[in-house]
């Protein structure tokens, strides 16, 4: 039975690859090092460049997106890594009882709204704030840049912190609780303070957790696409030059370029596509299997059955 | 009999939940450098009594508590929390060494309350390994991680931890009940040497262990101190379970 | 293994949604007899023509059409592919498309236009002027500061801010971005050698360069960003007003500056009429006469010149014709003028879409 799932991901796999080839024929390394993304004129006679066809001018980088996703990954990883280890130990410590399982379940509710909604959010709610209030206030205290539009790096960042701290505060706050009674109770039997439990307990025994938990939330950062096509700017051909830049993401510009890849008769853009999925499939895989071996079986339990 | 005035005393202790009643009028003292045992069936509220002690009762916000603990005289919710649990330490039924070295885990509870030279830490952490009478054992390996010691020696590192931040009194709650016997041996031995130095308050239901070490013995039995002294008590068809333990003591 | 299993299942089920997502958007596509032999003709495609054909579902009454927004090209690729039996499209099939699929045909069907349209605070209610040359400048970033001397000689009299101008162009592939840039290809020589036209173009490198997501996207985005320009569909003309946007006066061939309306847009269409070839596949920007309003596309339904049967055959010959008539059909008036939408000359019907629609067969 187990062979059914491998034979079926092969077949994906093989599939993405085999519809990647004339991309890698047509870009080859420059695929990784260009953060031009070129759809090129479709409407011109198409031109021939190593036994594959593609639009006139066309030219395909990831760069620019490369950079896009790990910047806005990176940033909601930094938000997101302090506020799940506080909400975790808020949780694990501070929070009476009868309010523990109510509190958990809001956080787990949070994981549960579709990311369109947030993306809403994000541009009614969250991109005027970072105009008008935020960004003129960084402007002062020292951050260069231009400000241009609430949208870009800081609104995705933020968003897809919110999205992910649900995931990661359920990986951290279930091994926390996971702690054995014993371990807290030897700390308090020594006149230790609900914090030195934390630290030493909680923080301490659960950092293969946390380390864990944070890149399973990194996976998901990677891999979400509505809400950072919302608010990203999805700028392309630019590379961000400072925290107010625009930006755009590998998973955005798939969802954004795919219907003007229909149009174009010899398939390039689409196969650029492709070749973008894939080494986005790659990415989040990588994570993702590294996050669940850190993070093992037993302490994902929690969170995977709800 | 007549009771001296003890470093612990119960009075007309009642804690309960919602939903059942855990102990039951208890009168209890506690005699300064001894040996003060109470025995019971599991499930009779003897880790909760000890526990109104240091007041770790107040980690389960569901247990209601009437009645006084005095520690020299003073309720002990007349002290800060920090300082009553640091000088009435409690040693817990399975060995509870924390994920760190030997000498980390020694050295864990005089860091939390004194900020300490390295050469007096070195001299605590090594007075409470012989205190424990755990230091041959692991001089060499003060660096090696405790889960790596066997349960009795990590039960005796337990002790050490206990002893690092020199309590007056040392609860040990069943301390003996996950060892094998030549460990167990160990840990009495250990409970009448520290008797000299330190006021031990064991909780057991080994009536053969508590006969072996005790000064003085109390019977926990559904949340009641029973007087096993008086035989019409024992009649009550309540107590008829116990007549095992009363057997034993009387011996 | 139990891990990669998880993963693997996870896809497994991914793969089954995508599967029965796809059915549920193309599986009908073959027309089905139903029991009152009414036949069912489905489209998919453009967005811009979505809400006209459910306008179209509601009061066509011969036979039963099944309509669904999923983007111009999805609609080229769905009719080409057969799972649809209309392609809607707000962009002709190109070259390489045509070549590709001869059995093909691009049927004009509908007149849209765009509104170039601002937010620079304090200039919102004048009518500011603009040419392709000044906007493909803009776009490509050489014209980058409200006060530049070109805008300022378009607009004389007006007294601009000196702020980076903030273009805002379409993140998604789409017929706006497609009409937009054949203006600025027929208007501008270097946006012709260098960009071209389409659906999604190589957009020049400008830093202070906003994208929005559909015209909804780009009118937030313009919303929330003062200082901006960007291309709508005018059949967002309500959005556009509330947003309270200044509306551009565009350049024609003929040197003129023109608003939208329909006479403007029908009088552009008029122009290029004698040059709509037989395949229906022509850019009508940038139109000459003087009463032209320069940013007019003809909308396209992408259909096989071959059905699979002469059942589904007569039903689209009948369904299209009933489709282009602006006196009793569904170019009427009631049905297009709310989205903007013009109906196409009587000259071009009888001329080019007839012809058309005579080669389908069954």
């Amino acid at each position: 039975m187990a062979l059914v799932p491998m034979a079926i991901m092969l077949i994906l796999f093989s599939f993405l690859i085999y519809k990647a080839i004339p991309s890698m024929r047509y870009t080859g390394f420059s695929f990784f090092t260009s953060y031009l993304w070129y759809p090129g004129n479709v409407y011109a006679n198409p031109i021939s460049f190593h036994g594959v066809m593609a639009p006139y001018r066309s030219s395909f980088g990831l760069l620019s997106f490369f950079v896009g996703t790990l910047i806005t990954t990176g940033f909601a990883i930094l938000i997101a890594f302090p506020v799940s280890i506080f909400l975790s130990l808020t949780i694990n410590l501070y929070t009476p009882d009868r309010l523990k399982r109510p509190f958990s379940v809001l956080v787990e509710l949070f994981a549960g709204i579709p990311s369109v909604v947030y993306g809403l959010w994000g541009v009614i709610v969250l991109e005027p704030v970072l105009l008008h209030n935020i960004m003129p206030w960084m402007k002062y205290v020292g951050f260069q840049g231009q400000i241009i539009s609430g949208a870009g790096i800081m609104a995705a960042g933020l968003i897809l912190s919110i999205m992910i701290i649900p995931i990661v505060t359920a990986v951290i706050s279930e091994s926390m609780h996971s702690q054995p009674r014993e371990l807290k109770e030897g700390v308090y039997a020594l006149g230790g303070t609900k914090w030195e439990v934390g630290k030493h307990v909680l923080l301490g025994n659960t950092r293969k957790q946390i380390v864990g938990g944070t890149l399973l939330g990194t996976g998901r950062a990677l891999g979400e696409t509505m809400a950072v096509l919302m608010v990203s700017g999805s700028i392309v051909n630019v590379l961000p030059t400072s925290i107010f830049s625009l930006t755009n993401t590998m998973s955005a510009q798939i969802a954004a370029a795919l219907d003007s890849a229909f149009i174009d008769g010899t398939g390039m853009n689409l196969s650029a596509l492709v070749e973008l999925g894939l080494v986005l499939v790659l990415i989040s895989l990588i994570v993702n299997l590294a996050g669940r071996a850190i993070v093992g079986r037993g302490a994902l339990r929690g969170f995977e059955n709800d | 009999m007549i009771r001296m005035p003890g470093i612990i005393e119960v009075r007309d202790l009642n804690v309960a939940t919602d939903r059942q009643q855990i102990l039951s009028n208890v009168h209890l003292t506690i005699k300064e450098n001894a040996v003060n045992t109470i025995v019971g069936p599991s499930g009779s509220g003897k880790s909760t009594l000890i526990r109104t002690f240091n007041r770790l009762t107040e980690l389960y916000p569901k247990l209601r508590q009437n009645g006084q603990v005095l520690f020299h005289g003073k309720d002990v919710r007349d002290y800060r929390v920090i300082s009553l649990r640091r000088r009435i330490g409690l040693v817990f039924q399975k060995p509870n060494p924390f994920p760190a070295s030997i000498y980390d885990n020694v050295a864990f509870g005089p860091k939390l309350h004194m900020k300490l030279t390295r050469t007096k830490l070195d001299e605590i952490v090594h007075d409470s390994l012989v205190s424990a009478g755990l230091y041959d054992e692991v001089k060499h390996l003060l660096d090696k991680s405790a889960l790596e010691l066997s349960g009795g020696q990590q039960q005796r590192l337990c002790i050490a931890r206990a002893l690092a931040v020199q309590p007056e009194v040392l609860m040990m709650d069943e301390p003996t009940s996950s060892l094998d016997p030549i460990a167990k041996g160990k840990i009495e031995d250990l409970m009448m040497e520290l008797r000299n130095q330190y006021t031990v308050v064991l909780v057991t239901h080994d009536m053969g262990q508590a006969n072996r070490v005790s000064d003085s013995i109390d019977l926990l039995y559904n949340g009641r101190i029973v007087d096993y002294d008086k035989a019409e008590v024992m009649k009550m068809p309540e107590f008829e379970q116990a007549k095992h333990f009363v057997m034993k003591l009387a011996k | 293994m139990n891990k990669t299993a998880s993963i693997v299942i996870g896809l497994v089920v991914v793969l089954v949604i995508a599967g029965v997502g796809a059915y549920v958007v193309y599986g009908h596509g073959s027309s089905n007899q139903s029991p009152s032999s009414k036949v069912t003709l489905t489209e998919t495609g453009s967005t811009l023509l979505y809400p006209v054909f459910n306008i179209w579902a509601g009061n066509y009454s011969a036979n039963k059409i099944t309509t669904a927004g999923t983007g111009s090209g999805a609609g080229i690729s769905g009719a080409i592919a057969g799972t649809v039996v209309i392609g809607a499209s707000d962009a002709f099939m190109t070259n390489t498309q045509v070549q590709q699929n001869p059995g093909m045909l691009n049927i004009p069907i509908l007149i849209s236009s765009q509104y170039v349209a601002y937010n620079i605070p304090g200039l919102n209610s004048n009518t500011l002027h603009f040419n392709g040359t000044v906007l493909a400048g803009i776009y490509n970033g050489s014209i980058n500061n409200w006060n530049n001397a070109q805008i300022a000689a378009l607009n004389p009299g007006v007294t601009f801010p000196s702020h980076v101008i903030v273009p805002v162009h379409r993140s998604d592939g789409s017929g706006d971005t497609n009409m937009f840039t054949e203006f600025l290809s027929k208007s501008d020589s270097w946006w012709n050698n260098n960009v071209g036209f389409g659906t999604n173009v190589n957009w020049p490198s400008v830093p202070a360069a906003v994208t929005g997501q559909g015209n909804s996207g780009i009118i937030s985005q313009m919303t929330s960003t003062p200082y901006s320009i960007g291309y709508i569909a005018t059949t967002y003309e309500a959005q556009v007003h509330s947003a309270g946007f200044g509306i551009a006066a565009l350049q024609n061939q003929a040197g003129q500056f023109v608003t939208m309306s329909q006479s403007t847009v029908m009088a552009a269409a008029n122009h290029y009429l004698s040059q709509i070839p037989a395949d229906g596949r022509l850019a009508i920007q940038f139109a000459p006469g003087n009463n032209s309003y320069p940013i007019v596309d003809l909308e396209y339904l992408i259909v096989k010149q071959v059905q699979p049967n002469a059942n589904t055959a007569a039903a689209l010959v009948a369904f299209l014709e009933w489709a282009v008539n602006s006196t009793s059909g569904g170019s009427q008036s009631k049905f297009i003028s709310p989205l903007n939408l013009a109906p196409l000359p009587q000259a071009v019907v009888s001329q080019i879409v007839t012809p058309l629609i005579n080669k389908i067969s069954g």
